[in-house]
């Protein structure tokens, strides 16, 4: 049981392994946070559709230059508000338009791939995810974005329920139901693309679905499923990198 | 008469077909108007124009009410909330977000105003139940909780009762007969149950597409135009209570 605390120990005196588990914590928090409003929503697959896009987005962005994040937030962002602006003019719901997007991102993702050979591995690891080479930058913007969401969600907590709850009674209450959604879209393509370092484009959704789901299964009131998808979330991550190790 | 609301040549048109046509009337201060017609008739569309949730294609509507003083109950389909995680207690209290601005907290008024809806409606015991595990004639009293803990001067409800027994329906427009009779609550309410509607409204709008009809109950049931609308046999069945 000791040697079990010293490798412990050592593990975590390396700094890689620290920015991990930091950085796994900021992306899990933002994720979980997001994820109860678009499960209620019936929007939670718009966290994978949204990856795929930005698995494509990733890819131009590798193609053009070294630094793919900040390319790719913008184009994905672009792609959440086309989900909306579907859904509001042509009356498409999420799910179809996130079929679309999907495929179609993947589509162009492989595209590019394969016509610019040189950089298969490095999307790759995009693909499933790095969590042990995060950069510093990495980290602080996964932590300026989970501070951003946390006091959104704290001082516009009644807002934010009562558009989850019933739109059309929040529009009446006088709630800018609109801008609401274009800035939930805005925060969860940022940290979609965020998260994809973490855990990879195929696994973001996990992140998004997984903690939410099961925080509904166990809570009454709202307050207390947000509270839980946080601490499955953080849960499921450092248990995930404690995995890792051994 | 106060003018509460003022409707002028109002049109709506989904997909380039009308769905309601050149429809105007005044909701005064103190009315209690049915709104009944046929199925597409576009009375929800009516509501959701007063209710500013779908932009009139032409005509206008007027306020002559703070919209801060509007109440409104949606239709309810057994579907809806099944997984909600609110408390009936923070359902009612979002009622409250009207009459504020940033940041909208929930005071310790605010509380005890939900508790006094809850009373009001007879459904202390849900306070703590979540909304999902509640039956639709539960909900629906809830959901008219929220729609009253602001203490609305006017009061827009989408078929009510649709989802109550009949008993709980009688003590449903019991309780509106009185907020319209005492608090001179103004309310507007749809209904398929156009017999019931005609004992408690003071107003009947006949909708169907464009305005049948606008008058009272027994002006509805001694109209001419009225037996010659439905002939003499619906128009009948329609006023047998009377």
């Amino acid at each position: 049981m000791n040697d079990f605390f010293i490798v412990f120990q050592e593990i975590f005196k390396q700094d890689f392994m620290i920015k991990a588990l930091i950085t796994g914590i900021f992306i899990a928090i933002s994720c979980s946070l997001l994820g109860v409003f678009l499960v209620l929503k019936n929007m939670s697959l718009i966290g994978d559709g949204l990856a795929h896009v930005s698995f494509a987005a990733i890819a131009i962005g590798l193609l053009v230059s070294d630094k793919p994040i900040i390319i790719s937030i913008p184009i994905v962002i672009v792609a959440s508000f086309l989900v909306l602006l579907l859904k509001e003019k042509a009356k498409i719901d999420a799910d179809a338009t996130i079929g679309l997007l999907s495929s179609f991102s993947i589509a162009v993702g492989v595209i590019i791939a394969s016509v610019a050979k040189g950089f298969n591995i490095d999307l790759f690891s995009y693909l499933f995810g790095s969590i042990l080479f995060i950069s510093p930058s990495e980290m602080i913007l996964s932590g300026i974005l989970a501070i951003i969401l946390i006091v959104l969600v704290l001082l516009f907590y009644n807002d934010l329920f009562s558009i989850t709850f019933d739109e059309n009674f929040a529009k009446i209450s006088g709630i800018k139901v609109r801008r609401v959604n274009y800035l939930l879209s805005v925060l969860i393509s940022v940290t979609i693309v965020l998260g994809i370092r973490i855990v990879g484009t195929m696994l973001i959704s996990s992140l998004i679905v997984f903690p939410s789901v099961s925080a509904l299964q166990i809570s009454k009131g709202f307050k207390r499923t947000l509270m839980f998808s946080v601490i499955f979330s953080m849960i499921a991550v450092v248990l995930g990198i404690i995995f890792l190790i051994f | 008469m106060n003018k509460n609301i003022e409707v002028r040549n109002l049109s709506v048109a989904y997909n380039n077909s009308n769905v309601l046509k050149d429809i105007s009337f005044n909701i005064n201060e103190g009315d209690y108007i049915g709104i009944v017609g046929p199925n597409g008739a576009g009375k929800s569309t009516l509501i959701k124009a007063l209710l500013n949730l779908v932009k009139e294609s032409s005509g206008e509507i007027i306020y002559h009410i703070d919209k801060k003083f509007l109440g409104y109950l949606p239709q309810i389909t057994e579907t809806s909330h099944k997984m909600f995680p609110a408390s009936v207690f923070e359902v009612i209290s979002t009622g409250l977000l009207l009459k504020k601005s940033f940041p909208k907290l929930i005071t310790k008024e605010d509380k005890k105003k939900v508790e006094e809806s809850l009373k009001l409606l007879n459904i202390e015991e849900l306070k703590n139940k979540k909304i999902g595990d509640l039956s639709g004639g539960q909900q629906q009293r809830v959901l008219l909780a929220r729609a009253l803990v602001s203490n609305p001067k006017l009061l827009i409800l989408d078929e009510p009762t649709s989802a109550l027994d009949p008993k709980i329906r009688n003590e449903f427009y019991e309780l509106l007969k009185e907020l319209n009779e005492t608090l001179k609550v103004t309310i507007v309410l749809i209904s398929h149950d156009i017999g019931t509607i005609g004992k408690y409204a003071s107003r009947l709008i006949y909708l169907d597409k464009t305005l049948v009809f606008d008058g009272t109950f027994d002006e509805f049931c001694h109209s001419t135009d009225m037996t010659e609308y439905f002939g003499y046999f619906s128009q009948h069945q329609i006023c047998w209570r009377h």
